[in-house]
């Protein structure tokens, strides 16, 4: 039953979604019906171009958020004492809100596309950094101490530590891959990229445009996305790490 | 053969070095050496931290520490030249026409000296006991130089060492200023002068060189001790000409051989010449950080002298234990037998070299002793364990995936008799599991010496009594020395020969009585005692009982 649980409430939303929609409850400026939704998303092969476009820009940046997080997180981590020293700037950076830092990308790239993943990558970085460092400070005392009693050679004592962090690196992705999807739909909202292929810009259109339908379109193809990313790996996550 | 660049001066101290390479000590042992000679010990040592040479000296003990802390490098030191009044080494010299009597005379003077930190530090210290510290002229003179520069009046003393002094004083160039040894008595008497010195790479990369180079060394040291004359003979062919007709006049050397020097030795004289100030810092967390192979008694292979530990919490200090001292001989398992708290893992973590000792030593006297031959088996043993790899994988890394690790695996699963499968990742196994890999981990790296907290207190009853046995075997028929922390009376009766008896803190060697052969103590009744598991452990009973039998 425990099984079939997400399915049924999965159901149950679509449902209850259509059942609002079909007696106007909700007025339908404000909420597309189920039909006319999945139509858009059935039908329009447009949206797919935008989403595409959409999601390669989050996972650009998040790529180089999860490159360069992963490995100065990793040499922070083995510093110590230097982790303690940049920690608070790292947590700053980290409050600040990534769209705060959007305009100046668009200034510094020329409003071409680095804009969008120089702010992925400002919004992933630090978290990345963050969550390596901090897991690569907690591997324990006994296992740093084994290595050094037993003279193992400074190759294997990285590659057994980096091996060691790995989960949090995974854990890492997992939670910035969402974020960076998030930042990029919200930049593309803001200014559309030149190409104008862009879901949030797809999104905001249709939201000032009255489409509903095509607007909620664009809200399932991207967070079904999320969802599914995140489902992938986290079952990688569970096979190789728990 | 095994090739080593070999450094040596052309200084009567480099003896031992000269008596190896005629008596053809190195090449008995294996070693080939390509040999650099130079004038004075001071550029062997910028060679031999600059990777140029591999092992060198003998080198005076300021110019190794000072190289040592301005570098940073590591090194080991083998066998120690000693000065005492019988075994001059450094003289303070004047012109033949001198007239001058004491060192205080030299005010305004000219002093020239051997071109080495040592000589000129000490020299420091000879001059500001006698109030002299800004009142002469210190001219660095290299040794091909000195005869004329004493003879020429260029200077009016000269503080050197042989071949030059001796040849000076024969040739009637100059005489000594005084009949009394001015290092002696101003620096410290009786003086370890120096010492023979090996890179820590080179030592690490070849360990089986390493203990051929000592033992070559310590054939030269009894041979040059023994045979005094014929040594100094063997001196001809590595000194400049105008020497060679002096070398029988020259004071008989003496050394002492790698396991005579002990770690204790160079602290003193560390400790003299930080407050003389000879040494502006302590070198000490360096070499502390190499680990000091050839130190200690003859026989047991780990020995702790007078070590004293302490626990830092906040701006407390908690005293653990004071002036400790014990032996463990080879095939010799001792137990450290306590309450909670009474700092048995504290001493446990301090002989691994975890814990950092506030006085006292640790050392591993057996020739040839690698730190990797030390192992450890933690408390902790779950955490030492690598998540990611299996548990064979998780003993290869400390074998740094040897080629045959694989092999050596098997072989030591099959000598220690457990039953595991080490294709299991550390989260798939029990508690049990784990501490049995934690053992075998540890014995696969050939250890000489082992070191475990509670190894048998996961495992279940059935298999500890088989486990507990296997150990007991392995221990003994490998020669390991072995220092567990126990808890459980049946585990120390089973596997101990001998038993610390910690009560309290801080604890010592005095309070250590019962620490006695086992079978001294009656089993039965320390059985009884432990059958009562109703009843907690009563400590101070037992080590009443124990006193009382010992």
């Amino acid at each position: 039953m425990m099984k079939y649980l997400s399915f049924i409430s999965v159901m149950f939303i679509l449902l209850l979604w259509g059942v609002v929609t079909s007696f106007a409850l909700i007025d339908q400026t404000l909420l597309a019906g189920p039909v006319e939704t999945f139509r858009v998303i059935i039908a329009g092969d447009q949206i797919f171009i935008h989403a595409w476009h959409t999601i390669i820009r989050a996972l650009e940046g998040w790529s180089v958020a999860l490159v360069l997080g992963g490995f100065i997180g990793l040499a922070i981590g083995m510093a110590g004492n230097f982790f303690k020293a940049i920690e608070p700037l790292m947590e700053f950076l980290r409050a600040i809100p990534p769209v705060m830092a959007f305009p100046l990308f668009l200034v510094g790239f020329n409003y071409g596309e680095g804009a969008y993943i120089w702010t992925v990558i400002f919004g992933c970085f630090p978290i990345m950094m963050l969550t390596v460092s901090r897991g690569f400070q907690q591997i324990s005392k006994d296992k740093l101490e084994l290595l050094a009693l037993y003279h193992v050679k400074k190759r294997l004592r990285l590659m057994s530590c980096f091996m060691e962090s790995l989960p949090h690196i995974f854990l890492g992705g997992r939670l910035t891959l969402s974020f960076a999807l998030v930042i990029a739909v919200v930049t593309e909202m803001i200014f559309t990229p030149r190409s104008g292929f862009a879901l949030g810009a797809l999104a905001r259109d249709a939201e000032i445009n009255f489409d509903t339908p095509t607007f909620y379109a664009a809200v399932l193809v991207i967070g079904g996305f999320g969802y599914f990313a995140n489902v992938a790996l986290r079952k990688i996550h569970q096979k190789f790490f728990i | 053969m095994s090739k080593v660049r070999l450094g040596c001066s052309q200084l009567r101290i480099s003896l031992p070095v000269f008596v190896a390479l005629e008596k053809g000590l190195f090449k008995k042992h294996g070693l080939s050496v390509d040999l650099t000679m130079y004038e004075t010990a001071q550029p062997l040592m910028a060679d031999l931290l600059d990777k140029k040479i591999d092992i060198g000296g003998y080198t005076a003990l300021p110019i190794t520490y000072d190289g040592v802390i301005s570098t940073r490098k590591k090194l080991y030191y083998l066998t120690t030249m000693i000065e005492d009044q019988d075994h001059r080494v450094s003289y303070l010299l004047k012109s033949s026409q001198s007239t001058l009597k004491k060192v205080s005379d030299l005010k305004g003077c000219k002093i020239g000296i051997l071109p080495t930190h040592a000589y000129r530090s000490w020299l420091d210290v000879i001059l500001k006991k006698n109030g002299l510290e800004k009142n002469v002229v210190i001219e660095e003179i290299p040794p091909h130089a000195q005869m004329n520069a004493l003879a020429s009046g260029q200077v009016d003393a000269l503080f050197t060492n042989d071949p030059m002094a001796t040849t000076i004083v024969k040739k009637k160039l100059g005489k000594l200023f005084s009949a009394e040894n001015e290092a002696l008595d101003n620096i410290k008497n009786p003086l370890p002068f120096g010492s023979f010195n090996v890179s820590k790479e080179w030592a690490d990369k070849n360990p089986k060189m390493f203990k051929n180079l000592a033992l070559a060394l310590d054939e030269a040291v009894v041979f040059t001790n023994q045979n005094p004359e014929e040594a100094k003979q063997f001196m001809k062919n590595y000194i400049a000409k105008e020497y060679q007709d002096f070398v029988k006049e020259m004071p008989d050397a003496k050394y002492l051989k790698t396991e005579e020097s002990p770690l204790s030795l160079f602290q003193h004289v560390e400790e003299d010449y930080l407050k003389l100030g000879v040494l502006e810092q302590s070198p000490r967390s360096i070499w502390f950080g190499c680990g000091w192979r050839f130190d200690g008694k003859i026989g047991s292979k780990l020995h702790v002298s007078k070590l004293t530990a302490s626990h830092q919490n906040n701006a407390d200090e908690k005293l653990i234990f004071k002036d400790l001292s014990f032996g463990v001989q080879p095939g010799e398992i001792v137990g450290i037998f306590g309450p909670n708290g009474s700092g048995k893992s504290t001493l446990l973590r301090t002989l691994a070299g975890f814990h950092q000792a506030d006085a006292g030593s640790v050392q591993f006297p057996e020739v040839g002793i690698h730190q990797t031959e030390l192992s450890y088996v933690s408390q902790n043993y779950r955490e030492s364990f690598f998540n990611w790899a299996s548990l064979r994988g998780n003993i290869k890394l400390v074998m740094n995936n040897e080629q045959d690790a694989d092999n050596v695996i098997d072989e030591t699963l099959k000598a220690i008799g457990l039953d595991l499968d080490l294709s299991l990742k550390p989260k798939q196994c029990s508690g049990g599991m784990l501490q049995q890999a934690a053992i075998l981990r540890a014995f696969c790296k050939n250890p000489s010496v082992f070191l475990a907290d509670e190894p048998f207190s996961a495992l279940d009853v059935d298999v500890v009594r088989k486990v507990r046995q296997a150990f007991s075997n392995f221990v003994r028929s490998n020669n390991i020395a072995a220092v567990l922390v126990l808890h459980n009376l049946e585990d120390m009766l089973e596997v101990c020969d001998r038993l610390i008896v910690v009560n309290g803190t801080p604890f010592s060697t005095k309070k250590l009585k019962g620490f006695a052969p086992m079978s001294i103590f009656e089993n039965e009744r320390l059985n009884t005692i432990s059958k009562k598991k109703a009843k907690p452990i009563q400590f101070d009973k037992i080590i009443q009982n124990m006193l009382a039998l010992s």
